[in-house]
């Protein structure tokens, strides 16, 4: 016999991206928002960014450990991904303990105990954040503008653009785009939050519909209740969350009409959240109760298989 | 069946909460202080001891079809009327326990010993099971309580621990920090008893 | 047949003996139960209103004010009044009493509330209310800074309880300044 041939199961073809490749490749886009930041807040912003990375890492390293899996914390990136997710969260001068243990909690509690990698069934860094938020609300809704006095951050005046120009100038629109507003380390700068979207996007690590679908259905709800387009889009965490949280694979539809009720479905709550809700900001909790909701809604989206018909009644 | 049987039974064997995982609604909104925590126990076993008393006396009288009503209705009658005494002529007491009594009707616990042990069995035992039973539950409240009041708010059973400065986590005092606590104990403890089980030769 | 009407025989004299039971207890107990609740009103009464000995019921409702009271001294002289009001606050109705003597707050105790503890909860302890004794007019409630003459410090991450509460004062307060003066 000249050739020998060996059975295996699917999937036979394989992407040539790697779990590894793929973390490796959100990583850098999130760099020029992270940078973006560091410029903005300074020392503080780049400590809790690497106390955050350093601590999911740590946390899913001992956690798996101690689970009895293979400690694979270090190489493949995916808790180096939620950690720097978190961070960019944060808003810049948080104590270290936040960092340290909303790391600890979304990588361990979120992920790990539920499986590890693939698992999750909400987005960890998001659950991360909405841990810290009923842990110790008032340091993280404390925030600093640019020259470094405590302050409200431009979403307060969500309603009332009129207050928000006299608070941070006529320019805000600019300002808010290139980075010069208060707000969490990762959400300051929509333009580096753009730039490393569209690189994703480009090498097809992350799909348009759900940030279409999303920002599109907030803009237009937005601007039907009176807020201003830009005003809704370019302030807060939308962005950031939009293209870097929305779009995880694990918790995200994956079918293509999913994915867009998905998206849709995270602006709504988001709009009503900021409209109705005690927040200011619906994000975090907008992705997360679409998480839990995702699992039905690739049910109900179910591409149909070549030549399937419909059962007759 | 005697005491020490029943308080080993209740305490670990067939813990409440972290065994039978019953009366969990209680559990949850009640532990946000270790204090609060040892008061429901307490106000909780007592119930347990009269219900299981007089389910047990009924026991030839309750027909099996129609158990699940009879038992209801004589765990009712019992809370309230103690609820109402106790307004009445301890108002001390019923204003430091007073929200809890009414919690202890739809207390799943009361209701499975009525119908696992006290429909079956003579009433000094059913007695005995429930003091067993009450302490395993007032001991497994005090610990979550004691947890969550640690994390949320730096105390034990109002005594600061770790300092003035310490940030407080306040979720703990909060219903997901409940249910935080309670899923890690729950696995914590059971881990820790099925060590014990081991080590004792089967013993505990 | 037979067996139906036993069963239902024997629960409906368990029923009858559980009612006849609490029917019992229950009259035994309304009248002390009464007095008990009572007591505990005149005791928040007069926490709020030193001194005051004797109150008496003006039978005014408005807005949030449920009852409004003077309080009387010794003698039978007006010492000020005190107002129990059921405010909204941020998880469901608070329930709380102000005194108001000569203009100014004497002092507010809640009673009860279900408000998030650690956090809104903490608007129970003098700690916070302790702030509103002594202000008149119409008060404001901030978040940074020193609260001046008409201004109290909200619970930090509690804005929504602490206005209410402070809402419930400024009702108060108008009210007085209104009917009252």
């Amino acid at each position: 016999m000249p050739t020998k041939l060996s059975v295996s199961l699917s999937p036979h073809v394989r992407g040539e991206l790697s779990t590894q490749g793929i973390m490796l490749r959100v990583f850098i886009a999130l760099l020029p928002a992270a940078l973006m930041g560091v410029y903005a807040f300074g020392g503080q912003a780049l400590w809790t960014l690497i106390l955050s990375t350093a601590s999911a890492v740590l946390a899913e390293a001992l956690a798996q450990k101690l689970l009895k899996r293979p400690v694979t914390a270090f190489h493949d990136g995916s808790a180096a991904v939620t950690g720097l997710l978190l961070g960019l969260c944060l808003p810049p001068a948080v104590p270290w303990y936040l960092a340290v243990v909303g790391s600890a909690f979304a990588v361990v509690i979120a992920k790990q105990v539920f499986g590890g990698l693939g698992s999750n069934f909400v987005n960890p860094a998001l659950a991360g954040r909405a841990f810290l938020l009923a842990c110790w609300p008032a340091a993280m809704t404390t925030f600093i503008g640019i020259d470094g006095q405590t302050g409200a951050t431009p979403l307060a005046y969500l309603q009332s653009p009129t207050d928000l120009a006299a608070a941070f100038g006529e320019n805000w629109r600019l300002d808010a785009f290139l980075g010069r507003v208060p707000g969490t380390i990762g959400e300051v700068s929509t333009l580096a939050l753009l730039l490393g979207a569209a690189f994703l996007l480009i090498s097809r690590i992350i799909d348009w519909r759900i940030p279409l679908s999303y920002l599109a259905s907030l803009g237009v709800l937005s601007v039907i209740a009176g807020v201003e387009l830009s005003a809704s889009l370019l302030l807060g965490g939308v962005v950031l969350s939009a293209f870097f949280m929305a779009t995880d694979y694990v918790t995200s539809p994956a079918s293509s009409w999913g994915k867009i009720v998905f998206g849709l479905g995270c602006g709504v709550v988001n709009f009503v959240i900021r409209q109705w809700g005690a927040y200011p900001e619906g994000v975090t909790y907008a992705i997360l109760l679409m998480n839990v909701c995702s699992p039905l809604i690739e049910r109900a989206t179910r591409p149909k298989k070549y030549g399937e018909v419909k059962a007759r009644a | 069946m005697d005491v020490q049987k029943a308080l080993l039974n209740g305490v670990i064997t067939e813990n409440p909460t972290f065994r039978l995982v019953l009366g969990m609604c209680p559990t949850l909104a009640v532990t946000t202080a270790a204090e609060n925590g040892l008061a429901m126990g307490l106000a909780t076993t007592a119930v347990l001891v009269g219900s299981n008393l007089l389910i047990s006396l009924l026991r030839g009288f309750i027909p099996s079809k129609v158990r699940i009503p009879a038992y209801i209705v004589v765990i009712a009658t019992l809370v309230t009327a103690v609820d109402l005494l106790m307004k009445a002529y301890l108002p001390a007491l019923s204003s430091a326990l007073g929200l809890y009594i009414p919690l202890i009707v739809v207390n799943c616990i009361i209701f499975a010993r009525a119908e696992s042990f006290a429909s079956k069995n003579p009433p000094i035992a059913s007695i005995l099971d429930g003091i067993g039973i009450g302490f395993g539950f007032t001991l497994a409240l005090i610990l979550l309580a004691s947890v969550r009041e640690l994390l949320g708010a730096g105390s034990v059973f109002g005594v600061n621990i770790l300092g003035p400065d310490y940030p407080k986590a306040l979720i703990f005092v909060m219903a997901p920090g409940g249910f935080f606590s309670l899923g890690l104990l729950l696995a914590g403890v059971n881990r820790f008893l099925d060590y014990l089980h081991r080590r004792t030769g089967g013993l505990i | 047949m037979r067996e139906i009407a036993n069963i239902t025989a024997r629960l409906v004299l368990i029923m009858a003996v559980a009612a006849v039971l609490l029917g019992f207890t229950s009259s035994l107990t309304s009248a002390p139960i009464a007095a008990q609740e009572a007591a505990n009103k005149t005791e928040m009464r007069k926490a709020v209103l030193e001194g005051a000995a004797e109150f008496e019921d003006l039978n005014a409702v408005s807005g949030q004010i449920q009852a409004v009271f003077r309080g009387k001294g010794a003698a039978g002289e007006t010492l000020g009044y005190v107002f129990e009001l059921s405010a909204a606050g941020f998880g469901g109705p608070i329930s709380m009493s102000v005194g108001v003597r000569a203009g100014q707050v004497s002092g507010v105790r809640i009673a009860t509330h279900s408000e998030t503890p650690g956090l809104g909860a903490n608007a129970a302890n003098q700690a916070f209310l302790s702030q509103f004794e002594g202000k008149s007019g119409v008060l404001r409630v901030i978040k940074a800074g020193s609260p001046g003459e008409s201004e109290i410090m909200a619970i930090t991450a509690a804005t929504i309880t602490s206005k209410a509460v402070a809402g419930g004062i400024n009702e108060a307060l108008a009210y007085y300044e209104a009917k009252l003066k």
